[in-house]
């Protein structure tokens, strides 16, 4: 299947696959290893998603057109890129009450029980289509239908770092506190993110990630910090 | 070092961004006027990307508790070093002791302060840069301490940058055409083209949301696949708002991007404040591209003059090169 490539302003462009989800993230993914060993004069960012991987360079060491044409030899051969083995990440969630505000709402809405959304959301195991929005925020893909919830029309000003979320077909995490419309169900003490690390982000794209039940003692006496609460302090 | 006495609003550290992280999830950051943040660099000797203080509309207080050269640059504002008045755009000596602080900026939105040989203060990922949602950088509060460098080299002091060569932070803004044009109407495209915008309150590092107009999106809607987005893309949300992307942008997104802002008119609706007007211009990759050499070559080019006077005096038969410059 031909690829376009296409300019995106004067300094990106954008690769665009096509095909099942997890086939043209695997692209993405293998076009990105490529890319890195290449080593390629003036790339300076590369953001792959699901159906695209967009490359940030300076247009002053590269032209748009050498780099596409150097993209193009390259899509010839990134199916025999060997992936590393994905690795598998256990996720501890504390649901409902007030580490998952919008449990409620999600069982409501799909006309189930809080239970049911519980058990539904945690005995699957998800891959990371893509990592974006903030700081190692993966979107983690995808849900069952039964808990499929749209995210709120007007985004919350203040998630807290660790809030477990649905949003549309995806669920994940808020690596950090940040402006955020997903459906909180519930919160982990896992943190995806240390600037402190390279790479800063634990997640890679197509690693599988799988939530488990904690209880709530278990997770207060993991959590290290203040823990935020929406809508509120903790009593 | 020197000590915040206040911090003056939203002031931050900021260089040239943190680069090869997007695939994280981890924006650029950097300073929003970066043409600002090259000059006044340049003027006290440091390289053009070099930490400085960037900060909105009021300046901080700063204390210097060691002798430091520095240079003002950015939106028009009065510079005051222990109640005197300087001037912007000029390598200015700060003796120890002495107290920096700012009077009402009277035009353009930041401000930045270089002091020679940087900030010192801890990396994240390759750069000084805040990055609030990050939680990378430093933001400034009030009593904040910074250790800064010694200074090393006087000779700059007194510099300045010449009157034609201070950067036009007015004028029409440059867009290409955004990779989803067929989002959008024909009607609605041109629209965007000639509406004069207004700057929104609503607006940060993160992006600017522009005011005045709706522009309505296709049958193909206003949403799109998430993926992507850089600097200078300009979205449109389901209500029809443009909403330009900044320096703190997220790194992903899906909304239909109408166009982007070429790299080299970035630093011009960087300075643009709340209720000031925007106009956009369509224009090509290869002109934005010309217009980019040409502004590195300006840049590399660009002229200074110093107030001193150089002499030569023979005392007891040994020359000496002597400089000679206007105290108070």
């Amino acid at each position: 299947m031909k690829e376009d490539i296409i300019p995106f302003g004067d300094s990106a462009l954008i690769v665009r696959f096509k095909g099942k989800n997890l086939e043209s993230i695997k692209r993405a993914k293998k076009t990105v290893e490529l890319l890195i060993r290449e080593k390629i004069k003036g790339i300076i960012d590369f953001i792959p998603a699901i159906h695209s991987l967009t490359i940030v360079f300076d247009p002053l060491v590269v032209s748009f057109e050498d780099l596409k044409k150097r993209i193009e030899k390259l899509l010839l051969v990134d199916t025999h890129v060997k992936l590393p083995p994905p690795r598998t990440f256990k996720i501890p969630v504390v649901y409902g009450g007030r580490f998952g505000p919008d449990l409620k709402f999600v069982a409501e809405f799909n006309g189930i029980t809080e239970e049911e959304v519980i058990k539904i959301h945690s005995e699957k195991t998800y891959r990371v289509y893509m990592l974006g929005f903030i700081p190692g925020f993966a979107y983690l893909g995808e849900v069952s239908k039964r808990i499929e919830t749209p995210r709120l029309k007007a985004p919350r000003t203040s998630v807290p770092k660790g809030s477990v979320g649905i949003g549309g077909s995806f669920t994940g995490i808020y690596p950090v506190s940040s402006p955020g419309g997903w459906r909180i169900i519930g919160m982990t003490y896992f943190t995806p993110f240390n600037p402190e690390k390279i790479p800063p982000v634990e997640f890679d794209i197509l690693d599988k990630v799988k939530f488990e039940r904690v209880s709530e003692d278990e997770f207060l006496s993991r959590y290290r910090g203040n823990i935020e609460f929406i809508g509120g302090s903790s009593d | 070092m020197i000590k915040f006495i206040s911090s003056g609003l939203n002031t931050s550290i900021q260089d040239k961004g943190r680069f090869g992280y997007k695939r994280f999830g981890i924006t650029n950051s950097g300073a929003m006027d970066d043409i600002s943040l090259r000059i006044v660099n340049k003027l006290v000797g440091n390289r053009d990307f070099e930490s400085a203080i960037e900060f909105t509309l009021m300046g901080p207080v700063i204390e210097f508790k060691k002798e430091a050269i520095v240079a003002v640059g950015g939106g028009e504002v009065e510079v005051k070093i222990d109640g005197k008045n300087f001037p912007m755009w000029k390598a200015l000596y700060i003796k120890k002791g002495s107290i920096l602080f700012f009077g009402e900026m009277k035009s353009g939105l930041r401000g930045y302060i270089a002091i020679q040989g940087g900030l010192n203060i801890k990396d994240n990922l390759g750069s000084k840069s805040f990055d609030e949602r990050g939680g990378l950088g430093l933001k400034i509060e009030d009593g904040t301490e910074i250790e800064i460098q010694d200074m090393a080299d006087k000779s700059v002091i007194g510099r300045e940058i010449e009157k034609n060569f201070l950067p036009c932070f007015d004028g029409t803004i440059r867009v290409i055409t955004g990779p989803d044009r067929e989002n959008f109407t024909e009607k609605s495209y041109n629209l965007f083209f000639s509406t004069d915008w207004k700057i929104s309150h609503e607006s940060n590092r993160m992006g600017i949301r522009l005011k005045g107009g709706r522009i309505e999106h296709s049958e193909k809607g206003a949403n799109i696949e998430s993926q992507g987005i850089v600097e200078g893309t300009i979205q449109v949300t389901p209500s029809g708002e443009p909403i330009v992307l900044m320096k703190e942008h997220q790194t992903t997104g899906g909304y239909a991007r109408i166009g982007v802002i070429v790299t080299c008119d970035l630093y011009k609706i960087a300075q643009r404040r709340p209720g000031e007007s925007a106009k956009f211009k369509e224009t090509t990759i290869k002109e934005a591209i010309q217009a980019l050499r040409e502004r590195e070559k300006w840049l590399r080019g660009i002229k200074f003059k110093r107030e001193g006077r150089r002499f030569i005096m023979i005392i007891n038969g040994q020359r000496y090169r002597v400089e000679v410059e206007r105290v108070e």
